[in-house]
């Protein structure tokens, strides 16, 4: 017999809640954000259009940013340097539906999972989520962000049932 | 072991106005989208300078939680999350862990934070967190 509390029962039923070290997502996808200049403060830079990523499509489980101490180069075209601890500390990542609401401002560094302790984080939108209505902006940039890096995001997902 | 997952969030602050002073609260600013009474909050997460440098709102993030506590309080006036140190509330200082809450309706501008040392605190800096919440039904 396996005794719950209520309130967990609760947290995990809706989906506000989820085991550390369980299921992730059925696939996994690296996108990445080179930047062609050198990024300025308010700008949004949204996210190349992704089918996959897409709620029609896939729905998100859990997002990642792989910073520069996790993997030096990013393997774009021609090759870039994902983002310093430092420097994610300066930006923001919002997940938009439809109709470009924000559901979530999530600040990059906190998506480093290295510096979570290898605890990724976990998503789960009610909404539908268009990836290329997703941005990221920067608020400060006192560590310079230019056209040498790029933000690399490791997404997984599963899909949706038809 | 079990960690949250984000359904929505939205980055609210606790502005540093008039004058640091020990003992004297500084409330959550209005947040028009989450002032009506019709959000669950569920988890919540501090961060210092470290892990987010400027507000999306353009103001710098205080450099210290060692001289922070937090209150949060419900609908109902009920300060449900009293005093507790921010330094607590921040995910790398928990091993990734984000802190849940019992989800309860929540009056955003009626929670505030606390000076308990003035160290390294500015006026106008702001104690940043992100509030991970859900629509009331």
């Amino acid at each position: 017999m396996r005794i719950l509390s209520p309130l967990i029962e609760y947290l995990t039923v809706s989906k506000k809640m989820k085991q550390v070290g369980s299921y992730e997502g059925a696939y996994t996808k690296s996108v990445y954000l080179p930047f062609t200049a050198s990024a300025l403060v308010g700008t949004q830079y949204y996210l190349q259009p992704d089918e996959v990523l897409d709620s029609k499509n896939n729905f998100l489980t859990t997002i990642e940013m792989v910073d520069s101490g996790t993997n030096a180069t990013a393997p774009t075209t021609p090759t870039t340097d994902p983002l310093s601890p430092g420097q994610a500390a300066q930006g923001y990542l919002y997940i938009c539906n439809t109709k470009r609401e924000i559901l979530a401002s999530l600040p990059l560094y906190t998506l480093i999972r290295r510096l979570n302790a290898g605890k990724p984080q976990y998503l789960y939108f009610d909404e539908p989520v268009v990836w290329q209505n997703c941005f990221i902006q920067f608020e400060s940039l006192g560590t310079a962000i230019n056209a040498a890096h790029s933000v690399w995001l490791k997404v997984t997902y599963s899909p949706v049932e038809k | 072991m079990n960690n949250l997952i984000i359904k929505r969030s939205q980055q609210i602050e606790f502005r540093l106005t008039g004058s640091i002073a020990t003992g004297k609260r500084y409330f959550a600013t209005d947040i028009p989208n989450l002032s009506r009474n019709n959000v669950v909050a569920y988890g919540i997460e501090f961060f210092t300078a470290t892990q987010q440098a400027t507000t999306p709102t353009g103001n710098t993030v205080v450099s210290t939680s060692t001289g922070i506590a937090v209150t949060l309080r419900d609908n109902k006036k009920q300060e449900f999350m009293y005093q507790v140190p921010m330094y607590t509330l921040i995910r790398a200082n928990n091993a990734g862990l984000i802190v849940l809450l019992k989800p309860r309706i929540i009056n955003l501008t009626d929670c505030y934070v606390q000076i308990t040392n003035t160290s390294s605190l500015n006026v106008g800096e702001s104690v940043a967190a992100n509030l991970y919440y859900d629509l009331v039904d």
